[in-house]
């Protein structure tokens, strides 16, 4: 395990919620000073004699990029003083460009941000309005150039894909637009169309989804655009050029700790894994009392821990170590082989130096190829049938 | 008690006549059931009944009913089911009773139930009491349906009551005809017991509960009874009547109608129709017992989860002294495992039957697709009746092939007998008879393969007489037929389970139907799936599910990993609800899909 935990804090406010959202946000330009005294109140608790070494650190949100700098800066110095920050520190901040000036990114730089996750979800602005969200093409395209001129250097953008009313072709074009830039990493997320948001109302109102074959289609061509630009499809929905993948996130599909700070955060941290609540209201209340703010712990059996492994080391390139699967399956080396052509001879997965992992194909199966291999006991029913 | 005070009768009726509404406002009139407890069909207690508003069981209730005279009657009223499929029930509670209420809707008239379960009570010697139900209803006839229980079922309709179950109308008239027409049960009260078991049920604190008859004699409790069919003695535990609710008593008299509890836990050590006295001073002329059933239907029953065999097997067990109209026996399947091979009285009994083990024991179960009992004659001249396609040998080996005709009765309006003669020349079918009723209700008879009627016949009459028409059917006899096997594979691999007989001129049509309908009930998967109808080895018809293409959570968001695990439970949970065969995963209806041809027709 890698040397140090991650740290996430969740900034839960969006200046106008995008129509697909789903994560705990609420509407709010302005971030008031209190939140930013009860993030620190909660990172607190974490205070110990022996500090907790700190790798990376990651705003997420929301819209982490509403916090002036002064807040910005209170958060991260007390954050450093509660925590051992490591000298190589990956301090990521999620920001939506209608939010970002040139001052304000000078600002950020300066406090210790080194790395900028931008959302820019699509660039077509038939599109925009479909996702409800509430920036045009002209604007993010202005906000580009001036990220690009701040110092930042290691800046990725969210794009998300399979949208009503996109195409190949749009996605397309915004991705070949977007890589004239010098991003080192990308994030390209399947629109999934969650209950109770306002696109999933449209939809039902007649809204015509893209259909999934489709979406499979635009998938593998942005995934073989991004490659031809030298960019790695390291996990799932992520691209990096080399060196420049995210090591915050990577800490969750490594099954490696991450303490979560902020209104529904999740942490992962000595085994146990516990999530806040999805409400300032009830986040508060506990942290008044001076308790953690848990809604949920559990403690992590090693049976989990180990078909975690599986489930989220197969979203990595990088795959799984094929002993630990055959081992985890009780599989003979016989079966495992059997099963595994299975999965080779329909091109979705790769056997290769003792590792397994998913194929393009695969990746976009990972669901279904992952309850394949877990549900086992299903399986062995086949003993009736052969 | 006085034997003359007694009165033991059944609410018959056809479908939807209103038997239990009626059995409503009598609970309400002797005040059995207060204002408050009342509900809509208050003895339909099982939520499938509710659900689909039927009777299914046949229900016993035991009334105080005092007259205008003052004196006080003991009444036992057993509502019954209407639908064909549960004719069973109502002759074994006929056998309980003396006298019977035929109920008639006023606005749909003598239908084709209503003929059947008259006959059945007056072959038994009951009286019958005609009521003519639904008056309030703007379309009610009154008038023309008693020239119909005249004309068809030759009953005197002069003095039938004019009745609304709904609105509280006739009920007193009712209640004083049964008093005074229908007789008390007969019965010698010192002779040795002798009652007959007409139901019984599975309680998992008590044991086998019965529903008994006293015909002599008197029971109580602590006495030491013997069961004829078995020879076992066992004491009786508890006796009791439903009020509706149970009420345990010292002692059943004869004439009386009422539970029994002896401490039997094995349900095979009872049988309905079974004569139950004393094992000290037994009778002399045990009840007959009653007709044996015959199941139409058969089909596979399977636990979607192998593991749950033995739990299957239990249930079978317990739920048929409930319903002792099915039929099992043991069956494996290369497809489904360990099964078993079970006989209905229709489809619609079939269906009950899988819901009530599904609900009642909890079990996830595959019903394959319905046949009728085939018979063949082998090369070497033996007779076998066939009851699975699976079972079926090598085309070679069958000398002729034979199957099952029924004589099937429809009653329409003459508006739709167009469409009616329409459906029956579709399905092989040839007219015998064909009168009028009344002046605008036409009955119709046909002869017709039973395999043309079991699975959506009746469905399909309904539809293309607005609802109008009614059936009833008798299995006839058995007549050489050119049937042949389609078989179904699966990525190649014929699958035993998806098989069945179908007659030739039909045969490619309905193979390719099965084919696509099995294309359409299995979910795109990780691997493509060919599905093939064959006729010996001869492939008719190929359908592909493609491959699935996505399925992946594209985020996981600030570590929130337990979204992305509780997604692929409940994938996982999916999955058991469909059985693997070879690694294709088919949902628990695509095995009966298969038959559903008619809609391509
Ligand atoms: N208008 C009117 N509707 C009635 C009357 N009696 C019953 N119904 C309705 O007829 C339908 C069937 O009533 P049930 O009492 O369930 O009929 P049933 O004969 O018990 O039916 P099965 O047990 O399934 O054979 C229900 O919708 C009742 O509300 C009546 O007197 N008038
Ligand atoms: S997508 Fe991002 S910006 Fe839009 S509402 Fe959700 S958290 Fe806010
Ligand atoms: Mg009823």
């Amino acid at each position: 395990m890698a040397e140090g935990c991650g740290l996430y804090i969740h900034i839960p406010f969006c200046k106008t919620p995008c129509g697909y959202c789903d994560f705990y946000k609420v509407k709010g330009e302005r971030i008031d000073d209190e939140f930013v005294n009860l993030l620190l109140r909660e990172a607190s608790l974490y205070r110990e004699d022996e500090k907790i070494k700190v790798v990376t650190l990651y705003f997420g949100g929301g819209t982490p990029s509403l916090l002036s700098p002064f807040q910005l800066e209170k958060i991260f110095s007390g954050l450093n003083e509660i925590f051992d920050f490591s000298d190589d520190l990956e301090s990521t901040l999620e920001a939506n460009p209608e939010t970002l000036s040139s001052e304000k990114l000078d600002d950020f730089k300066r406090i210790g941000i080194n790395r900028l996750s931008i959302g820019i979800q699509s660039l077509d602005d038939e599109v925009l309005k479909t996702l409800q969200r509430d920036v045009q093409r002209k604007e993010i395209l202005e906000k580009l150039q001036i990220i690009f001129n701040s110092e930042f250097k290691n800046i990725s953008f969210d794009l998300i894909i399979g949208s009503p009313n996109s195409s190949i072709k749009s996605v397309l074009k915004d991705l070949s637009l977007l890589t004239n830039f010098p991003f080192v990493h990308a994030s390209l997320y399947i629109l999934d169309i969650h209950r109770g948001t306002r696109l999933f109302e449209e939809i039902k109102n007649g809204l015509k989804p893209t259909d999934d074959d489709e979406i499979a289609e635009i998938y593998e061509n942005c995934s073989t655009f991004l490659e031809e630009k030298n960019f790695i499809h390291y996990e799932i929905s992520n691209f990096a050029r080399r060196g420049f993948e995210c090591k915050h996130n990577l800490k969750y599909w490594k099954e490696e700790e991450y303490i979560g700070i902020g209104p529904s955060s999740h942490s992962f941290f000595r085994n146990y894994r516990t999530k806040n609540p999805s409400s300032l209201k009830k986040w508060k209340n506990e942290l008044e009392k001076g308790n953690f703010p848990f809604e949920e712990v559990s403690k992590e059996s090693d049976k989990k821990r180990e078909e975690n492994k599986i489930i989220f080391g197969l979203r990595l390139k990088e795959g799984i170590d094929s002993d630990f699967l055959r081992r985890y399956l009780e599989e003979s080396e016989r079966d495992f082989d059997s099963l595994l052509s299975k999965l080779t001879e329909g091109a979705l997965v790769n056997v290769e130096d003792k590792r397994v992992s998913l194929t393009l194909k695969g990746y976009l199966l990972s669901n279904e190829i992952i309850t394949f291999l877990l549900s086992r006991d299903f399986l062995s029913e086949r003993e009736f049938d052969d | 008690m006085d034997l003359s005070k007694i009165r033991n009768f059944c609410i018959i009726a056809h479908i939807d006549h209103g038997k239990t509404t009626l059995s409503d406002r009598i609970l309400e009139a002797t005040k059995a059931v207060s204002p408050r407890e009342m509900q809509e069909q208050f003895l339909d207690g099982m939520d499938l009944e509710r659900e689909r508003g039927i009777t299914i069981k046949a229900h016993t209730v035991s009334l105080r009913y005092v007259d205008e005279k003052g004196d006080e009657y003991l009444l036992n009223l057993i509502d019954t089911p209407g639908h064909v499929d549960f004719n069973y029930e109502v002759s074994r509670a006929l056998a309980a009773c003396e006298g019977a209420l035929l109920v008639v809707d006023a606005s749909q008239g003598v239908e084709a139930q209503t003929l059947a379960n008259a006959y059945l009570a007056v072959d038994l010697g009951l009286e019958l009491v005609p009521v003519i139900n639904k008056i309030d209803l703007a379309s009610a006839q009154p008038e023309r349906v008693k020239d119909e229980i005249e004309n068809v079922i030759g009953l005197d309709a002069s003095d039938a009551i004019l009745a609304s179950a709904k609105e509280n109308i006739g009920i007193e008239e009712i209640l004083r005809a049964i008093v005074e027409k229908l007789p008390p049960p007969k019965g010698n009260a010192d002779a040795p017991l002798k009652a007959m078991i007409f139901d019984s049920w599975y309680d998992s604190f008590r044991g086998v509960i019965t529903l008994i008859r006293i015909i002599d004699g008197s029971v109580s409790v602590g006495d030491k009874i013997k069961f004829l069919a078995t020879g076992k003695e066992r004491n009786v535990e508890a006796l009791g009547i439903f009020t509706p609710s149970p009420q345990q008593i010292k002692s059943l008299q004869t004439g009386q109608v009422g539970f029994l509890i002896a401490g039997v836990k094995d349900p095979k050590e009872i049988m309905i129709g079974d004569t139950i006295t004393l094992g000290s001073n037994p009778c002399e002329n045990p009840f007959p017992g009653f007709r044996k059933v015959k199941p139409m239907v058969f089909a596979g029953l399977y636990p979607v989860d192998p593991n749950e065999y033995p739990k299957l097997r239990d249930a079978l067990e317990k739920l048929s002294l409930n319903d002792s109209s099915f039929i099992y026996e043991p069956e494996t399947s290369e497809a489904l495992g360990f099964g078993f091979r079970c006989g209905f009285l229709g489809f619609l009994h079939m269906e009950i039957v899988q819901e009530r083990l599904e609900r009642e024991f909890s079990l996830d179960l595959i019903t394959t697709a319905p046949n009728v009992v085939y018979k063949i004659k082998t090369n070497k001249g033996e007779m076998v009746d066939i009851i699975s396609p699976s079972k079926l040998p090598e085309p070679h080996l069958i000398e002729e092939f034979y199957e099952p005709y029924a004589n099937v009765t429809v009653f329409t309006k003459s508006e739709f007998v167009g469409n009616v003669l329409k459906l029956f020349e579709e399905r092989r079918g040839k007219q015998l008879n064909f009168n009028y009723a009344s002046k605008d209700t036409v009955i119709i008879q046909y002869e017709i393969p039973l395999s043309e009627i079991i699975v959506d016949f009746y469905d399909k009459l309904k539809t293309v007489s607005s609802g109008y028409a009614s059936m009833d059917y008798t299995i006839k006899d058995y007549k050489e037929s050119d049937l042949v096997k389609v078989d179904v594979l699966v990525n190649g691999k014929p699958v035993d389970a998806l098989s069945f007989i179908s007659h030739k001129s039909q045969a490619e049509r309905r193979g390719r139907v099965a084919a696509s309908k099995l294309k359409e009930g299995i979910p795109r998967q990780l691997f493509e799936v060919v599905i093939q109808a064959a006729i010996n080895s001869r492939i008719i018809a190929r359908t592909v599910v493609k491959p699935l293409r996505k399925n992946v959570l594209a985020k996981c968001y600030g570590g929130d990993i337990t979204r992305k695990r509780k997604l692929l439970e409940k994938q996982k949970e999916g999955k058991k609800r469909m059985k693997m065969v070879g690694d294709v995963s088919i949902p628990q209806e695509a095995f009966l899909s298969v038959l559903r041809v008619d809609e391509d027709r």
